[in-house]
């Protein structure tokens, strides 16, 4: 049987999205009472909730004397994806991941001797998880008021028949065409992680990571947008008082 | 002000609103919280069930996967409950392997499962002694404000209620299981259900239904039961702390069967 193919002759995605469309995003801020900040996002059917609490005091052994400590948890429910999955050594790999991402965006230096925590569960797995959870922990972040450096935004792409398919669902990642998932600061555009597994010829790096940070930009955006809302729509509220 | 003194004077605090028959967030001492029941939420789940009860949210889904059947049991399958408290849903669980508290928890949802007989496990058999349905029920508290029992056995009981069964049939030219993708799935079969209704016992005398997480903080003891809407009692489950009159248990019963009848109403509603 031939490869699936990812993208039709008209251009088309499996889903009818064309290369460099992502798919619908949704997102709510402050949905869990019991953290600081919270944020349920979904990415098409990639459904990921993330709570941030802290800043908050730490014991000695595990402070920085100059900055915070920010602690990820990335964790998968078993029901989320096909297969049924208990947690792995991926998902510790992905919190470490995780948290070196957002240190590059929190503004750690504020709060010697603290530690904030990120923990990011992912409900339901359709491809570009990862990315989804970064853009999560940063709606969290920015619920949580924690001080940012930037935002940060991810995406992630596909690269199928000469074509870079921008925000891969599960059908086009887990074939055979190379991913790539990066995430950016938005304001500066520094790319701070770029995450890989494929083999590719390097002729075609460039080309996907340019296209990366173009849906991380378009993802930012929309990000940005909703978070204005809701900031609007909250402090109405609170003027009304 | 209110919010100092209940830091540090948790007990005093509450005592005050007790006295007056009624609690902190404004409910009486029988009164339970707001419940909210979604089916169908997991798409990736073979059946899925997300519950509020107040501030408490969870989510259940359900995988299937095909097993061998035990010697002991060979025409049986098996429900495997798994409640997942990360430190998303309360900062006090810290992650790696499940603490007693959850564990604690786990093993009531298995005992209640099991018990009360409230599915067949005959019905998951597909060839005695050789194959059979093992159906995995993730419970993942994504916020922790009190009685997760409670909560996590709404969850469960409503997903698997609405879970489907792929028929396997076996080819006798293959040698080999096959799923039947032609004939429609038929829903488990599912008997009475119980429905569990936690108490929290304050200050060893006053009993509160439906403890948040302060109250649980608080209080040294918690009663559940677990009853049907006909009054079959299920599970009755008392581990040590404050004492309970006699009395004050048949009160809890009755609190209980009222409780069974409002949720059981609230399944079958929810579609």
């Amino acid at each position: 049987m031939a490869g699936l193919e990812l993208i039709s002759d008209q251009g088309l995605r499996n889903d009818g999205r064309r290369a460099d469309e992502l798919r619908g995003i949704n997102c709510r801020l402050g949905v869990l009472k019991q953290a600081d900040g919270s944020a349920y996002l979904e990415q098409g059917q990639t459904c990921v909730l993330a709570a941030v609490y802290g800043p908050h005091e730490v014991n000695r052994t595990r402070s920085i004397e100059d900055r915070a400590v920010i602690n990820c948890q990335y964790t998968t429910a078993a029901f989320s994806q096909t297969e049924r999955r208990a947690t792995d050594s991926r998902s510790q790999q992905l919190s470490l991941q995780l948290q070196r991402t957002l240190e590059a965006c929190v503004l750690t230096g504020l709060y010697p001797r603290s530690q904030i925590d990120v923990f990011v569960q992912t409900l339901q797995s359709d491809g570009a998880t990862y990315a989804a959870s970064v853009n999560a922990a940063a709606l969290a972040l920015v619920d949580a008021a924690v001080p940012l450096r930037d935002s940060v935004a991810a995406c992630s792409v596909t690269y199928a028949d000469g074509e870079p398919l921008l925000d891969s669902s599960y059908l086009e990642e887990s074939g055979r065409a190379p991913s790539l998932t990066v995430a950016i600061l938005p304001c500066t555009e520094r790319v701070v992680l770029v995450d890989s597994g494929s083999r590719f010829h390097m002729d075609h790096l460039d080309g996907l990571v340019d296209s990366a940070v173009r849906g991380c930009r378009a993802v930012h955006q929309v990000l940005d947008t909703k978070v204005r809302q809701h900031v609007a729509a909250t402090s109405q509220l609170i003027n009304r008082w | 002000m209110a919010a100092e003194y209940m830091s540090v004077h948790p007990f005093d605090y509450y005592n005050k609103f007790i006295q007056q028959d009624i609690r902190p967030d404004g409910r009486s001492l029988s009164e339970f919280r707001h419940t909210i029941l979604t089916t169908g939420t997991i798409n990736t789940a073979d059946s899925s069930a997300t519950v509020k009860l107040g501030q408490t949210f969870l989510c259940c889904g359900i995988k299937l996967e095909l097993g061998k059947p035990t010697e002991d049991n060979p025409n049986e399958g098996f429900i495997v409950p798994n409640i997942e408290m990360t430190p998303l849903c309360e900062t006090s669980f810290k992650p790696g392997p499940p603490s007693a508290y959850q564990q604690a928890a786990n093993q009531y949802l298995l005992e209640l499962l099991t018990n009360s007989e409230v599915i067949d496990l005959t019905q998951l058999c597909v060839t005695q002694g050789e194959l059979c349905w093992c159906i995995y029920a993730d419970i993942v508290c994504l916020n922790w404000d009190g009685n997760i029992r409670d909560a996590s056995w709404i969850a469960l009981i409503t997903a698997l209620s609405r879970l489907k069964l792929p028929r396997i049939v076996f080819d006798e030219e293959t040698q080999k299981h096959l799923l039947d993708k032609e004939t429609t799935q038929k829903h488990l079969d599912v008997n009475p259900i119980p429905v569990s209704t936690t108490f929290a016992i304050f200050n060893d005398s006053i009993v509160i239904v439906d403890p948040n997480l302060q109250e649980e903080k608080i209080t040294r003891s918690t009663l559940s039961i677990a009853i049907t809407k006909d009054g079959e009692v299920c599970s009755v489950y008392k581990s040590g702390g404050s004492g309970l009159k006699t009395c004050q248990l048949g009160v809890c019963m009755r609190r209980a069967l009222e409780r069974a009848v409002d949720i059981i109403e609230l399944i079958d509603k929810t579609a």
